[in-house]
């Protein structure tokens, strides 16, 4: 068999957007599990933070700690094992003091506001992902930012179950459309 | 797909033949990025060469005769699951068989 220049152009260009395709969708794959997890414990958080005000702070800590350790559980069944899990880890220790160090500066007074900045940061890191080519990921960062910015100027006292329904639920969705090829 | 080439006097001497066809060479550049071992289900494949049942069980199975790949049959609950994985030595034919095409470009650009 003798291919001309022109055969080997044509099959790497074939080769190499296979390639990227799979690589994206593995991408993808692996993202899935973490959106499901937050939506979950979004929809939870805000809720419970909507008909237990007095109990919220114990229900977020509890959440957080449920899904830190349900994220890295499955960061580490994905298949990509130890480097993923302490990428992980190392990921969540960035956003924690990212979030932490601007809730202490800003000291927001109303609990709108907390409830809105932190979809608004995982909004922000997806979209620096969706940036690099991971385009669902852009799509759900616009998603997110939207419904948190126009739940929070226009949803007086029904935000928070707003955010449980609509930004939980969303993430979910969003979740499962990641695990789609 | 970014590896350097190799010297003219190193070049495969020629084509992959069993890689070479079209849906062969999908299968083989979507299995690739995978991480050594990890195994993909038939239906993802599937869905990411965009080929038929058929039409991707016949060419799995000229590959998997090749030693390029391998697939494992399992049940999950009730439900059959086909699952493929690249095995080392067609991940090697693979890097030979892109080294050779981009030395053919290499050649035709001098």
């Amino acid at each position: 068999m003798s291919l001309s220049s022109a055969d080997a152009a044509a099959a790497l260009q074939e080769a190499a957007g296979m390639e990227q395709r799979s690589s994206r969708l593995r991408g993808y794959q692996s993202a899935s599990p973490h959106a499901i997890i937050w939506g979950v414990i979004w929809a939870i958080g805000y809720m419970g933070n909507y008909l237990a005000p007095a109990w919220s702070n114990a229900i977020w800590i509890g959440l957080v700690v449920l899904g830190t350790v349900g994220s890295i559980v499955a960061g580490v069944a994905d298949g990509r094992h130890a480097v993923r899990a302490e990428g992980m880890i190392e990921l969540y220790i960035i956003y924690a003091v990212f979030v932490g160090g601007t809730l202490a500066v800003m000291a927001p007074h109303d609990v709108r506001q907390v409830a809105a900045f932190f979809p608004l940061v995982t909004a922000a890191a997806y979209g620096v992902i969706g940036a690099f080519g991971a385009r669902r990921m852009l799509v759900i960062a616009g998603a997110i930012a939207a419904l948190t910015l126009g739940g929070f100027f226009t949803i007086g006292d029904l935000y928070l179950p707003w955010m449980a329904v609509v930004g939980g639920g969303g993430l979910v969705l969003g979740g499962l459309w990641l695990r789609l090829v | 797909m970014n590896a350097p080439l190799p010297p003219a006097s190193a070049r495969p001497p020629g084509p992959d033949e069993v890689i070479h066809q079209s849906l062969r060479l999908r299968i083989m550049a979507a299995l690739n990025p995978l991480p050594a071992g990890e195994m993909i289900e038939f239906t993802r494949l599937r869905a990411l060469v965009e080929a038929t049942d058929g039409n991707l069980g016949a060419h799995l199975a000229t590959l998997e005769g090749a030693g390029y790949v391998a697939t494992e049959k399992d049940f999950v609950g009730r439900k059959p699951r086909t699952r493929v994985v690249m095995t080392p030595l067609g991940r090697a034919a693979f890097r030979r068989h892109v080294a050779y095409l981009r030395s053919l470009l290499d050649e035709a650009a001098q």
